[in-house]
């Protein structure tokens, strides 16, 4: 009955959303909207979730003196620190949360991580784009027709080079990239109906 | 050149490759250059699109980006929300992304208050986020006073002019997504567009635009942006020059460090496996 | 004196007119001449009852230049009308929905006019000289409005029929995945092609148990109702079957803290299947932040600090996967991935071992567990795909010779 209760809840929940797609009306539509609005509180709830495990993880590992722990102290800390101004000083502009946290120090350590992608990309570039085989060679060149023909002077090294980039991204990329997103989308499908069937049963835990 | 020396080079510490690299995009900002890119059809289209709106015309904008992604993406929304203000539109501004909604109000207000003096809740608004994903899309479709029933600042919708009549997608003229990932573009094009009859253009990280052109070559978006190089381009389109015409430069420059260590490893290859031939 | 009484009572006539159609800002005149005639109303198809289409024939009178028409409606033929829509000169037809404080609902009757919006020229008194008889000529708005035209009936349909095609392709598919587990059922030997990919599981596994070193499960930086996180969570369950089989550990971070239930049970199930229970620990299962940059860096700081030996990174990702991965490769580890998200293939492609591709990652779970049913639905998934080809191909030599219907028959509304 563990199992067998879950799997009628996905079944007959599964088929209404599929269902209520292909039927307007409001007697079906409503029903689909409430569905869809419990479904945003419960994602909204996770980050209560989130919040707690983050508390009972890293609190009990602090607790424990385990591996790491003053780490774990440095994040404890750091989440009181960001949820308790926030909730009583507010998160508006020119709170503290808001100037001192979020602007002063979240903004730049997310910004520093994410502009880490332009160091990794070229030290990607250098180590992958070897013309070791002839199909290398294709990749490399088009990586280096597509990245001249991305930038503003473009035009200056050969006048049809923004063409040759748009040619690249419209033609073969574009195939390439619907053939993929075809194939994935019918994956997705698949798996969803899976789901919905029972017959994929790996997220509700052990048999 | 000794075989080792080569085995060395073609081995390179990627320090070096990171040094190069940082360089190459600090360089501009003592030194700049002033470039400025040539238009695409993409951001003319996304152009036109907002220049043929009727003015007074009321835009969903929904900006969907982190503090990650803000040097590519804050250049586009507030380029958007400034032609949005040009011609007099009335942009009523979501966000799906938890981390934000401090980010959106700073540039709502930056352009729409401060630079253009308007009037909140009457010549735009911003209702702040609301989670759950795609959830929310659909559900927008259905009813956005339901969805949304208080703005940022916690105020009713029914209290706000601009929101009044406003049911779901059909009372907006367009919907503009900035999109740094999921949900985006993407979700936006499968649970709206398809559904309901809200056209959308969007402003999109370069990493995700060869996914998203698809969609542009489709007509399911009408016009599309490309990271900071759309952005410049808009910029250019504007007259109004700001950060993304300014980043131009260290992105041209970075190219050209990328594209010179492809070149080198690459003669370091040939001669590393000329030496092997050679026995 | 008569002229000048004459002129005055003119004038007199024509602002009480304007006076008459005033509305809040702009001055307005009422007129008949460029009104709309053959106003038809019905109920829009296919929609919940929520609109009315309206069409209309512009005036055929000469001297009118038509600026916008307005659609005004009401629930009583006495009104009062509001103002429901306005469109453009050139449209003769719209569509009135809710909206401006007026809401649309089924089996209520609408009663609808059409106005058609034109610019004219009237003389009035110079209020600069209230002395003088003089009069300048200002341009008004003049309104011509169309018989009111009811009652009509919004209509919940029970079915889109827009989107019947899409109702077909999901029947069509849902026939040939119960079609095809039934024959996997029969013990039908399903043939598919080789994945490199799911050889380079054991592999890797086998590489961490030679070094003794943990092995990193990601399973994507979604949550649990993203379908690549729930394919993952089934190769997670292998996964941890074949690392508990060897004995090694098995850390998996996760950005979602629904997903930590859901991680629990798969890895524990996968040490119940080889028989450990005992050696599964929970410790290892680790919520580190819904934040994508702050998950990023805990996990590569486990890649450093606990140098795993063998990194699984299956289901969503996003601007992370090159960071993953590349830090995943400086360590030495040995890196498989599989995503749907097209636009982060190509960075695992340079910085992992192997990579599936697309469908190939949604595909593996089933050759993985090798489960008969999801067999079938991977059959089916590729008859599917073969159906959409040849669809794509007939409507390729369709569109050749000027036949259209395919194209419009896929399109989606």
């Amino acid at each position: 009955m563990k199992r067998e209760i879950p799997i009628l809840i996905t079944l007959i929940f599964g088929v209404f959303m599929i269902v209520q797609f292909f039927i307007p009306h409001p007697a079906v539509n409503d029903i689909a909207n409430r569905l869809q609005n419990w479904a945003i509180i419960v994602i909204a709830f996770s980050y209560v979730l989130g919040s707690a495990n983050i508390l009972r993880i890293n609190g009990e590992l602090v607790y424990r003196r385990g591996p790491g722990w003053l780490y774990k102290l440095v994040l404890v800390i750091a989440f009181f620190m960001m949820v308790i101004p926030g909730m009583f000083l507010g998160i508006g502009e020119g709170t503290w949360t808001n100037d001192r946290l979020f602007t002063n120090t979240y903004i730049p350590l997310a910004s520093t991580m994410y502009a880490s992608l332009a160091f990794f990309i070229a030290s990607a570039a250098f180590r992958a784009f070897r013309v070791r085989t002839w199909q290398a060679s294709v990749l490399a060149l088009t990586a280096v027709i597509v990245m001249l023909g991305r930038i503003p002077i473009s035009h200056m090294i050969w006048h049809d080079l923004p063409n040759v980039v748009d040619w690249v991204m419209n033609v073969p990329n574009a195939v390439a990239q619907r053939g993929i997103l075809i194939g994935a989308a019918l994956g997705a499908i698949a798996t969803g109906l899976k789901v919905i069937l029972g017959i994929e049963r790996s997220y509700l835990g052990r048999e | 050149m000794a075989h080792s020396t080569l085995q060395k080079l073609e081995k390179l510490d990627r320090r070096w490759v990171f040094l190069a690299m940082a360089l190459a995009v600090a360089a501009p900002l003592f030194f700049k250059i002033g470039l400025a890119p040539k238009t695409t059809p993409p951001v003319k289209e996304f152009y036109d699109y907002i220049e043929a709106l009727p003015p007074g015309s009321r835009v969903l904008c929904s900006f969907d980006y982190d503090p990650g992604s803000k040097a590519e993406l804050d250049p586009m929304c507030i380029s958007v929300l400034e032609h949005l203000m040009d011609k007099g539109h009335k942009p009523v501004v979501i966000t799906l992304w938890s981390t934000a909604p401090a980010l959106i109000e700073r540039n709502v207000n930056l352009i729409c208050r401060d630079k253009y003096g308007k009037q909140y809740g009457t010549d735009y608004v911003y209702l702040g986020l609301k989670e759950g994903r795609e959830a929310v899309m659909v559900a927008m479709g259905k009813s956005i006073r339901a969805t949304f029933p208080v703005d940022f600042y916690g105020t009713p919708v029914e209290q706000i002019p601009l929101m009044n009549g406003v049911e779901n997608y059909e009372q907006f003229q367009a919907l503009i997504n900035v999109s740094a990932g999921y949900p985006g573009t993407k979700e936006y094009v499968q649970y709206v567009t398809t559904r309901f009859a809200i056209p959308l253009l969007s402003g999109a990280s370069a990493v995700s635009v060869p996914e998203y052109s698809a969609y542009y070559q489709s007509g399911q978006l009408k016009g599309l942006l490309t990271g900071i190089t759309g952005a410049a381009e808009y910029e250019a389109l504007l007259g109004k020059p700001g950060l993304a015409l300014i980043a131009m430069d260290g992105q041209t420059m970075g190219h050209f460090v990328i594209i010179a260590f492809i070149l080198f490893g690459n003669i370091v290859y040939f001669f590393l496996r000329r030496e092997k031939a050679r026995g | 004196m008569l002229l000048k009484s004459l002129t005055l009572s003119v004038i007199v006539l024509l602002e009480s007119i304007a006076v008459f159609g005033q509305t809040d800002t702009a001055i307005v005149v009422l007129g008949q001449g460029a009104a709309p005639t053959q106003v038809a109303v019905t109920d829009a198809p296919n929609d919940g009852g929520e609109a009315l289409n309206v069409s209309w024939t512009p005036t055929s009178q000469v001297g009118f230049t038509i600026l916008k028409y307005q659609l005004l409606a009401a629930e009583s033929a006495a009104g009062p009308f509001q103002l429901m829509a306005e469109v453009d000169s050139k449209t003769s037809e719209a569509r009135m929905s809710s909206g401006d404080g007026w809401k649309v609902e089924p089996d209520k009757p609408y009663f609808i006019k059409v106005v058609a919006v034109d610019s004219t020229t009237l003389a009035v008194p110079d209020s600069t000289n209230p002395d003088s008889v003089t009069v300048r000529f200002e341009k008004r708005l003049r309104l011509s409005e169309s018989a009111v035209v009811g009652p009509t009936y919004p209509i919940a349909s029970w079915f889109n029929w827009n989107r019947l095609n899409i109702f077909l392709m999901v029947m069509l598919f849902y026939v040939l995945v119960m079609v095809m587990v039934k024959r996997a059922k029969a013990g039908q030997v399903l043939w598919f092609r080789k994945i490199a990919g799911i050889d380079a599981i054991d592999e890797a596994i086998g590489r961490a148990t030679e070094l003794g070193k943990p092995v990193l499960y990601v399973p994507g930086t979604q949550n649990i109702e993203n379908i690549q996180t729930i394919a993952s969570i089934q190769l997670l369950t292998s996964v941890a079957t074949k690392a508990a089989t060897y004995d090694i550990p098995i850390i998996v971070p996760l950005n979602r803290a629904f997903m930590v239930t859901v991680a629990e049970e798969a890895v524990k199930q996968g040490f119940m299947n080889a028989g450990r229970p005992d050696a599964y620990v929970r410790d290892n299962i680790r919520y580190m932040s819904d934040e994508q940059f702050a998950f990023t860096s805990g996990v590569t700081g486990i890649m450093l600090r606990e140098k795993t030996a063998a990194h699984f990174y299956l289901g969503a990702f996003f601007a992370e996967s090159l960071i993953l991965s590349e830090v995943g490769f400086t360590s030495g580890a040995i890196q498989i991935a599989g995503t749907a998200n097209t636009h982060q293939l190509p960075f695992f492609v340079v910085a992992c071992d192997y990579t599936l591709i697309g469908e190939e990652y949604f595909a593996t779970s089933a050759l993985v567990t090798r489960d008969v049913e999801m067999m079938g639905t991977l059959k089916a998934t590729d008859y599917m795909k073969a159906f959409i080809i040849v669809c794509m191909l007939a409507s390729m030599v369709l569109e050749l010779f000027g036949v259209q219907f395919m194209r419009s028959w896929f399109q989606v509304i």
